[in-house]
């Protein structure tokens, strides 16, 4: 069993009569890529500047790294790498100069890394921050961030403004750090994307975890399931399992199920309504929007009353 | 499209508009308190300058936050990416900006007008051309000239400091050029010489160059709005090619640059790099403005209004270096990069405070040089006691300056607002300081407490304010709890300033309350029990008492020197002696001469003339005897003791001058010797005992203690000092001890008034004390403490110290004098009568 880096207990966050958090508990098991989702201002940045000690939870406990966020956020960010959503940099620095002045703040290799590292993104020399594109900037914070070899990395829709070929790059570079031990714990609206390079995912829904499992699990464990009907007046049963929206068009109707069994079809065995069964493993997208859809439909079960789905450790 | 450009600069420049109609509506205030307290035009003159002051702070600030905060925040490229032409921008920007400059103006005016009218006689002629609408165009002319210009250098330069910093020496070249052009349309000529132009003349050409000035100010903003607005970005250089560096085709990757810097080195190296060439800039531009004023000292400025700008030029700069320290970390929110890596906010603290401190001594020692040449000019010596008490003043002002600026500097919503921000708390925070504290003794220490305070309270900040706590949008939603309100960073920053305020003072009034005399009520009531004759006029009764009085030591009032050439001279001699000798048979005292002539006779003497100097010396003796006999009986006051007191003792020390001289004369003359001896022997027989001085004193002393407790304390607003009526005498007098007039700074408020009336006491009690046993060493405990007590009672720290009039004389050095004198008289009439016995 993995380590958690990252721990929360049922950590509560409001902003007066706004509800960020709502009893939020997690484990980010250590050398792990684990992504974080969720719609816009479903609490993603609190949560992680919960993490990063900027914040303080009303309720509840995080500790990232064995240390309290509440106590030792400065210790905390200087063991970590953080890239926020909006990096703070000097922009009347170079990227030379910027790496000079922050390799005083870690230990004697963060300068060869991190000039290895721009060097790899193509990042202009002897061109002030702010006359860089966005793309570059963003490399040159990634730079920043994971040249000191941090524990855990913590980051913000990082891959915001790259190109393709970069993001690929950058998100493949994460599963390496993965795999020599270091922690990713990475929060951004690329689904597709960060699927190809996540072992965990949460979703946050209005403040609340919604989904915690790892990727293989959760793809595994959820299907869409397809019927076509004869006509489309026939009212079909809901499949077997755990059903998170339905919808229908024209004579097809489509469900997004959790848990279907093998032998759902028995269902719908003696329904003449239905003409064409058909199950395939849905993807992360489909999944979010599953879930965070507030206009999907939702057939009879009271969302709020379900336990987040999975486990926090496998 | 222009509605929505007008709202939002409006928006933009609307916290910096509401700055400075707050310094306008404080400055109202405060001068509404000040002359609550005392109607006096000092006040109204030095407030006035503020009044004006807040409209030019919006026209210099404006455009720099217009401009420059719209770059900074990258709104302005985007405005250039909209359809709109350039010419709207620009027109939006500067209309708001004349707007505002307008409504600070009426505000001003329609505060300052009717104080003006109501307050001050000196004023109201101003005040009346100021109600025409020439006199307000006057006012609105330069602001408006100011207002272009600093749009001109906004628009010049990307970084809004280097903008606002480059007004200066642009305005300084604008009045140059407006002298010179109006100068040249008048005369055809440069130089002043010959014929001048009727008023008429000149004051059409004025007004033809002052419209002309506008226009190019207007015009060149324009021009550089056009570069700045219009076309592509890049494009600023105005530098010819083959001066720019050379384009590169291909851009080199990132160099590797070796070796680690240590976090204080990397640190020091980024506060250097933020803020030392904009430091730099203040400092040489303060240097320019002081010169400038130094080199045109001679023209037409008073001294006053020399030292008065220098100060604010020091001042401003001070405060400007003060509000560089958090700025760069500010730049759109850069310092949240520190946060991000978890770096200790001490270190921050003090590598941000190091360059701009270092600055600030550079500007220290620049002040130190102005000092030295003020003092070659004896400019500061017209300001107070000593050099030395404007110097310190001036350091803990620049300090003071700083440490305000500093803090403003690091919680000031937007950056740039720091610049003008700091001027204005530090306004409100000079007023505070000089109204409450300024006036008392050794405050220039316990300023420096403020200054630590507002260090601290940065060091304690920093940690908030590199993470922004405070200012992530928490309280968006509804209103924050008072106790959340207090925890709030800005909300305890703004404690801090009133800590600052307020320390000095409560230390100050702690001090002086802790030290003040206990209250010796059994003595008092046995003094009450037991009263003196109280004299019949104390002050300017008595035509006589003005030729006795001490105004000064000079006693310039003498005509002997128009009425006697030279006093070898037999018949001058005879009748200088004749009046000196009707003067001792007089009745009145001072009846024919006064203080002054007496001086005289003995000044144009020398110790051979033994008869002058004893019948000069004679007359001294005699009025002191008949004063201290009339104080005794009521007639005469302490005051006139104290002359009594005075001439007494220049008689004994004449008469001492005059035998160590002259036994060399008498080895030669027999004769002269008798007759000295005799001629001093009978003087000292006129000279008042021991007791008679004794009892004069103590009369005197306890009449001075029954009329200060019998006097009110009564506030004159017109004065600022407290006077009392004196009953059936229609002209005022101070309330005063031995005649001096209590501190009239210190009188205003209750507790110092209560102290007054303790140390008046304390000081009575121990002179008393000391009368009646032996008397006491000029430097001994008892005459220490009692100069410590007179001099807190009387003396407001911006004067010379005074002595206790009663100081050199009640002493044993002044009655050892005396027997000096007595033992030498009698050794020399023994001597003389040996010798006559021989014969």
């Amino acid at each position: 069993m993995n380590e958690s880096v990252i721990s929360l207990q049922n950590v509560s966050k409001s902003f007066r009569q706004n509800r960020a958090l709502d009893d939020v508990s997690l484990e980010v098991p250590s050398g792990t890529v684990f992504a974080l989702l969720g719609e816009n201002g479903a609490g993603k940045t609190t949560l992680i500047r919960i993490l990063t000690g900027f914040l303080k939870a009303d309720q509840g406990s995080a500790t990232v790294l064995g240390q309290s966020c509440a106590k030792s956020g400065i210790e905390i960010r200087r063991r970590i790498g953080y890239v926020s959503d909006n990096p703070a940099m000097y922009e009347w620095m170079t990227a030379e100069e910027i790496g000079w002045f922050t390799s005083a703040f870690y230990d004697e290799g963060f300068s060869l890394r991190y000039h290895e590292l721009v060097t790899g993104f193509d990042v202009p020399g002897g061109v002030k921050l702010k006359n860089m594109s966005k793309g570059q900037r963003a490399k040159v914070a990634l730079a920043l961030a994971t040249a000191h070899n941090p524990e855990l990395l913590i980051l913000d829709e990082p891959t915001s403004g790259l190109d393709p070929m970069v993001r690929r790059q950058f998100l493949e570079s994460m599963v390496d750090l993965a795999a020599l031990g270091q922690t990713v714990l990475l929060s951004s609206h690329q689904i597709s994307e960060v699927e190809r390079v996540a072992d965990w995912v949460a979703i946050l829904v209005q403040g609340q975890l919604k989904v915690v499992q790892s990727l293989e699990d959760l793809k595994n464990n959820t299907s869409i399931v397809t019927a076509t009907m004869d006509d489309s007046s026939a009212t079909l049963p809901l499949p077997p399992g755990q059903v998170l929206t339905e919808s229908q068009n024209a004579r097809q109707m489509r469900w997004v199920v959790q848990g279907l069994p093998d032998e759902w079809r028995n269902v719908y065995a003696g329904n003449a309504g239905a003409k064409e069964l058909k199950s395939q493993t849905a993807t992360l997208e489909e999944i979010f929007v599953a879930l965070c859809d507030p206009r999907a439909n939702r057939p009879a079960v009271d969302s709020d009353s379900v336990a987040p789905i999975g486990s926090t450790m496998s | 499209m222009i509605r929505q450009l007008l709202w939002k600069d409006a928006m933009t420049v609307r916290v910096l508009l509401l700055t400075v109609l707050v310094g306008i509506f404080g400055t109202t205030a405060c001068v509404l308190v000040l002359l609550l307290m005392m109607r006096h035009d000092g006040v109204l003159a030095f407030l006035v300058s503020f009044w004006f002051l807040m409209p030019y702070l919006f026209a210099i600030g404006a455009p720099a936050i217009l401009i420059g905060n719209e770059e900074a925040q990258g709104s302005l490229s985007w405005l250039k990416t909209l359809p709109m032409r350039w010419q709207s921008i620009a027109d939006a920007k500067i209309l708001v900006a004349v707007a505002g400059l307008i409504i600070c103006w009426i505000a001003s005016w329609l505060f300052m007008t009717p104080l003006c009218l109501l307050f001050s006689e000196n004023h109201t002629l101003h005040v009346s051309e100021m109600i025409r609408l020439g006199g307000f165009a006057l006012l609105v002319y330069p602001s408006l000239v100011l207002l272009c210009l600093s749009f001109a250098t906004a628009y010049l330069f990307r970084s809004p400091v280097a903008g606002l910093v480059a007004v200066v020496p642009l305005i300084g070249g604008f009045i140059c050029l407006s002298a010179l052009l109006e100068r040249l349309v008048l005369i055809g000529q440069l130089q002043y010489y010959g014929d001048l132009p009727t008023p008429s003349q000149r004051e059409s050409v004025t007004l033809v160059v002052a419209l002309l000035g506008l226009l190019c100010a207007w015009c060149l903003q324009r021009m550089l709005a056009k570069r700045r607005l219009n076309g592509v970005s890049g494009r600023s250089s105005i530098l010819p090619l083959y001066i720019r560096k050379p384009d590169l085709a291909y851009q080199p990757g990132v160099a590797f640059i070796p070796g680690r810097p240590s976090v204080v080195t990397a640190l020091l190296w980024q506060q250097r790099r933020q803020c030392l060439y904009l430091g730099l800039l203040i400092l040489g531009m303060c240097v320019i403005a002081v010169l400038f004023v130094l080199l045109d000292l001679s023209t037409s400025w008073s001294i006053d209004f020399w030292v008065s700008t220098v100060r604010l030029l020091l001042a401003m700069a001070a405060i400007w270096l003060g509000s560089l320290v958090f700025y760069g970390d500010n730049f759109r929110n850069q310092r949240h990069y520190f946060a991000e890596r978890g770096v200790r906010p001490n270190v921050i603290w003090w590598t941000r405070l190091s360059v701009p401190a270092l600055l600030w001594f550079l500007l220290f020692v620049w002040m130190l040089l102005v000092h030295f040449f003020a003092s070659r000019y004896s400019a500061w010596d017209t300001k107070g006691p000593s050099p030395l008490n404007e110097f310190a003043k001036m350091t803990i002002l620049m300090m003071l300056c700083f440490a305000f600026s500093q803090l403003v500097s690091q919680w000031t919503r937007r950056p740039v607002q720091a610049f003008f921000a700091a001027p204005v708390l530090m306004f409100f925070a000079y007023l505070q300081l000089k109204s409450c504290v300024m006036f008392y003794p050794g405050y220039v220490w316990w300023s420096m407490s403020s200054v630590l305070i507002l260090l601290f309270a940065t060091w304690q900040l920093t940690g908030p304010w590199i993470e922004n706590k405070g200012s992530n949008g928490s309280y968006k939603y509804g209103k924050p709890r008072f106790t959340e309100l207090l925890k709030k960073p800005k909300v305890q920053a703004g404690g801090y300033v009133l800590l600052a305020l307020a320390v000095p003072a409560i230390a100050i009034v702690s001090l002086r309350v802790a030290r003040t005399p206990a209250l010796r009520s059994q003595w008092r009531e046995t003094l009450l029990a037991n009263p003196v004759a109280e004299p019949k006029t104390y002050f300017n009764g008595r035509a006589i008492v003005p030729s006795l009085h001490l105004k000064t030591f000079g006693y310039s009032d003498s005509d002997f020197s128009e009425r006697f050439t030279d006093l070898l001279n037999e018949n001058e001699k005879n009748e200088c002696l004749q009046l000196l000798h009707d003067e001792i048979a007089a009745a009145e005292i001072g009846e024919d001469l006064s203080i002054g002539d007496i001086l005289w006779v003995l000044e144009h003497t020398s110790d051979m003339d033994v008869e002058l100097r004893l019948a000069a010396n004679e007359v001294w003796i005699t009025w002191a005897s008949r004063i201290r006999r009339g104080v005794c009986e009521g007639e005469f006051s302490s005051r006139d003791l104290m002359v009594a007191e005075t001439i007494e003792s220049r008689a004994v020390t004449s008469l001492l001058g005059t035998l160590q001289t002259n036994p060399v004369v008498l080895q030669d003359s027999e004769e002269a010797s008798r007759e000295m001896a005799s001629g001093i022997n009978k003087l000292l027989e006129k000279i008042p005992s021991a007791d008679l001085r004794r009892e004069s004193r103590r009369v005197a002393l306890v009449a001075a203690w029954q009329i200060y407790n019998r006097q009110k304390w009564v506030w004159d607003r017109r004065e600022g000092q407290t006077y009392v009526v004196n009953p059936g005498d229609l002209q005022y007098e101070a309330k005063n001890y031995l005649g001096y007039p209590i501190a009239s700074r210190y009188a205003a408020i209750p507790y110092e008034r209560w102290r007054a009336d303790r140390i008046v006491d304390e000081l009575t009690f121990l002179l008393l004390r000391d009368l009646e046993g032996q008397p006491v060493a000029l430097e001994g405990n008892s005459a220490k403490k009692s100069l410590r007590l007179w001099r807190e009672l009387i003396a407001p720290v911006d004067y010379p110290v005074s002595q206790l009039p009663t100081r050199p004389y009640w002493t044993r050095a002044n009655d050892e004098r005396l027997e000096q004198l007595k033992s030498k008289v009698a050794k020399l009439v023994l001597s003389d009568e040996d010798n006559l016995s021989e014969d």
